[in-house]
């Protein structure tokens, strides 16, 4: 299909500590994303999913994939471990160079992608971090919004990556579910509006959701 | 660099690992075990076995990771085979000296044990046959069906447990399988008294060992179990003279277990051709499989086609679907049952049924109607325009953001067609355009009945076909023209965002002009653009004039609008984006927002390919008589621009000029 793609990255993390019930929510919290994209007629025709992994490494768990096409993947979370963001947000930049096609006289170009980042800690390789966090900032994101989940997560680095810090204060299902149907309203509004340069509006988040940045 | 997994310094035991983490549910506890079944079933598949599954031989990285390579050579016949004290890890048969692929499931069984109630078993020989190793009151936040799979693992009678790793592998997958998605016979299935039945469910039905549960192999293992119960109230250190306990003969069971089988089929979507074949499902093990069927509801829209093996057909009900695929295997004998399998399905629902058609409010502030049509007839020329709301819009009830204008100078002989696109999330885009149109017409018109340069610069063309240089003398001309009208636009456009106490960027909106004249010899054009859109003059099936060039940025959706004011501060670069053409006759000119050049003309260069031109020439062919226009041609234009095309739901507009007089086709 030659129709323009919306490319939407979600990067979550699967550190150690998201062991549990934080991973089982975020599972749960994609799945509800999926389906409310799902019954959007814009993002079902343009939105185009991957789904990136990050504890020690970074994961290609899903390569950019449409929403008609998607299937959820196995999300695995190690015993513990570090939170490797500089090296996930280096992985981003590497799918988005192979994956987001650059508009050309031959062939219209995808939308400009969307990034989602969900982290319930800090960054713990910080040199490559500062590096990836400048680089991506020039990759031509429309939007980059960073959620910072958890008493432990810190929302001071994000806000270096990200357009829009939102933090969640427990990891649960219900905060999550919130998020998540929150990251899809974005993604439709998104995906109703693209045709400009100018800035995106992002609804009003839920209760649960406070946005930050 | 992506994968930086250097070995630490230092490794933890199974116990300290546990402490930091331990498995909380099956799921963890399957990923926690996975690695170390993974290397086993590798082992036995071999035809090897590793003999010294027990803590010894586990050890962990500090983040939790499972050290491989020691578990590898911790082997028995491996390097660094340890000292196999561990009595509570060790198959009653190994005390008598034989170790194999059932003793190493002894072990694992073990290991279960220890993750799942927090201590290993009793050792074998302290153990009786009636008694489960692993007691329910010990593990009790774990399902039944995963304790009697370790209690399967540790059954004292060797022909009891599962023959190797590979076949306990399955049966973990299973229990992982029917906790996440149960279905109603499991449920049932997996009551406590039914427990051991319940693994059962869990490794498909097998026809060659029924007698699994059998009473004579329970008489057996306990006779083997007073002989080792014997053994130990003797002291006796040395193996006693047992004979091997009868083994059941283990064949490679004909069984495909569920985690073999693809647990979903690919996405299907409503209204559009499905075909997939079912074999595919079963992955490396298609060749196994004899027949295959699934069970489709009544009126699902797929069919099974046994002869083809294929899946296909439009599916009708949108939503998540679990289907039951019933197959037998080429191994199998001919009486034996029909296996069973859930899939999953998932159908798309169709993008057309999800869009909502919502009127906008007639009384908010810059209200336009949705849908806009006129009509031009002079001698000349006939044109029609058409703009039509795009479906994301009606689907949020917004404003239609396009916009066109269209006039003619009856005593000149001068048209002017103009259309603007309002930017989709500039919120008063839809005036921004407006005001371009009808501010730009209002300049152009007046100065087109005041006697103009235009007029003079035609009159030295003369009559005969124009040299490039006086076509180039009239593009100037014109430029100047356009670039004055595009300025009026924008400073309306600016006073007006001042009022409003908006941003420019809040009316942002394209902006195309057409200018068209028949002369003594033929026809002229000359057009100017900002952004995307755009126009062309269809000559011949291989002929196109294109007239402007569409401001295209890197991705998509990204051009350039009337309202940056950067534009205007340049007047020589603006005079540059007038293009103009002369030709003796032509089929038709074309003016169009994005929203139709979009799913129209596939890129930029498809845009300049006269291909592409006979294509929509063909297109408005189908639906209108393009030689003899009539009036009502704007409806039917209308009507057509509501052609569906995936991901373009923009407004559209489409002003399509005939010639009068000149047969439109030879």
């Amino acid at each position: 299909m030659s129709a323009r793609r919306l490319p939407v990255y979600l990067l979550l993390d699967t550190s150690g500590s998201m062991r549990g019930e934080p991973i089982e929510a975020v599972k749960v919290g994609v799945r509800m994303l999926i389906a409310a994209l799902r019954q959007d007629p814009y993002a079902l025709e343009s939105v185009h999913l991957s789904l990136m992994t990050f504890d020690q490494k970074a994961t290609v768990v899903c390569p950019l994939t449409s929403l008609e096409a998607f299937q959820m993947p196995v999300l695995k979370c190690p015993d513990a471990g570090p939170t490797h963001l500089g090296e996930a947000l280096a992985a981003v930049c590497f799918r988005v160079d192979a994956e987001v096609r650059q508009g050309t006289p031959e062939r219209k170009g995808d939308w400009r992608p969307m990034l989602f980042i969900m982290t319930d800690g800090s960054p713990s390789d910080i040199a490559v971090y500062n590096e990836w966090s400048e680089k991506i900032r020039a990759k031509g994101f429309a939007s980059i919004i960073a959620c910072a989940a958890g008493t432990r997560a810190k929302e001071e680095p994000l806000r270096k990556v990200a357009d829009h810090v939102v933090v969640l204060d427990t990891i649960d299902s219900t905060t999550l579910g919130g998020f998540f149907k929150w990251v899809s309203s974005t993604i439709s509004a998104s995906s109703a509006t693209m045709g400009t340069t100018a800035e995106l509006h992002l609804p009003p988040p839920p209760r649960e959701v406070n946005v930050v940045l | 660099m992506l994968s930086s997994e250097t070995p630490r310094a230092g490794l933890f035991s199974l116990d300290e690992t546990l402490r930091q983490n331990w498995p909380e549910d099956v799921q963890a506890l399957a990923q926690f075990v996975e690695p170390i079944l993974a290397a086993l079933v590798e082992l036995h598949a071999e035809g090897r076995f590793h003999g010294a599954v027990h803590p010894g031989a586990l050890w962990f990285f500090p983040n939790g990771t499972w050290h491989a390579e020691h578990f590898r050579d911790a082997a028995l016949d491996g390097p660094n085979a340890p000292d196999f004290s561990a009595h509570e890890y060790r198959a009653p048969e190994t005390f008598l000296g034989t170790r194999d692929a059932f003793s190493d499931c002894y072990s694992f069984g073990a290991l279960l044990c220890k993750l799942m109630s927090g201590r290993a078993p009793a050792p074998a020989y302290r153990r009786l046959a009636q008694v489960d190793a692993l007691e329910a009151k010990d593990a009790p936040k774990w399902p039944p069906a995963l304790v009697a799979l370790a209690n399967r693992c540790l059954c004292l009678e060797k022909s009891a447990r599962f023959a190797s790793a590979q076949e306990l592998r399955f049966a973990l997958s299973g229990i992982l399988w029917a906790l996440v998605f149960p279905s109603p016979e499991a449920e049932i299935r997996l009551q406590p008294e039914e427990m051991s039945n319940a693994l059962d469910i869990i490794v498909v039905p097998d026809w060659n060992q029924p007698e699994l549960f059998d009473a004579s192999i329970v008489e057996d293992s306990e006779a083997a179990c007073m002989r080792l119960e014997a053994v130990e109230e003797n002291q006796v250190t040395e193996a006693p003279e047992v004979s091997e306990p009868t083994t059941v003969p283990v064949k490679p069971r004909p069984t495909l277990p569920s985690s073999t089988i693809r647990e979903r089929l690919p996405n299907a979507s409503v209204g559009r051709l499905y075909r997939v074949e079912l074999l595919h499902l079963f992955g490396v093990h298609a060749v196994q499989v004899n027949t295959a069927s699934i069970q489709l509801p009544e009126g699902f829209g797929l069919n099974y086609d046994a002869d083809t093996g294929m899946l296909q057909g439009n599916p009708v009900r949108a939503g998540e679907f679990e289907l039951e695929i019933t197959y037998a295997l080429n191994e199998a004998p001919a009486d034996a049952p029909l296996l069973r399998h859930l899939v999953k399905l998932t159908v798309n629902p169709d993008p057309a049924s999800l869009w909502l058609n919502k009127p906008s409010d007639p009384d908010g502030l810059y209200a336009k109607p949705d849908s806009a049509v006129a009509t031009l007839l002079t001698p000349d020329l006939s044109a029609f325009a058409a703009s039509l709301r795009g479906r994301s819009h009606a689907h949020e009830g917004k404003y239609r953001d396009d916009d066109f204008a269209l006039h003619a100078d009856t005593a000149s002989g001068w048209h002017v067609f103009m259309a603007a696109d309002g930017a989709g999330s500039a919120k008063f885009s839809r005036c921004g355009s407006r005001l371009a149109c009808s501010v730009a017409m209002e300049n152009i018109r007046q100065r087109l009945t005041a006697g103009n340069e235009l007029e003079e610069a035609l009159e030295k063309l003369g009559t005969h076909a124009p040299e490039p240089e006086g076509v180039e003398k009239l593009r100037c001309v014109a430029a100047n023209f356009f670039t004055r009208a595009a300025y009026e636009a924008f400073s309306a456009i600016h006073k007006e965002a001042a009022e409003q106490k908006a941003s420019l960027r809040d009316f942002a909106t394209t902006f195309i002009v057409v200018l068209a004249r028949r002369c003594q010899e033929g026809w002229f054009f000359a057009a100017f653009s900002i952004g995307d859109g755009g126009a062309g003059v269809f000559l011949s099936p291989d002929h196109v004039e294109v007239l402007t060039q569409a401001d295209s940025g890197e991705h998509a959706g990204t051009t350039l609008f009337l309202t940056r004011a950067e534009l205007f501060q340049r007047p020589d670069k603006l005079l540059t984006r007038t293009r103009a053409v002369f030709c003796k006759d032509f089929r038709f000119l074309a003016v169009m927002t994005d929203g139709v050049t979009d799913p129209i003309f596939p890129s930029d260069a498809a845009f300049e390919s006269a291909e592409a031109w006979s294509g929509l020439q063909d297109r408005l062919a189908s639906v209108a008589d393009l030689a003899h226009p009539a009036p009502g041609l704007e409806e039917t234009l209308l009507d057509w621009l509501k052609f569906p095309s995936p991901g373009n739901h923009d407004d559209r507009t489409l002003l399509l000029v005939l010639p009068n007089g000149t047969p439109a086709h030879e």
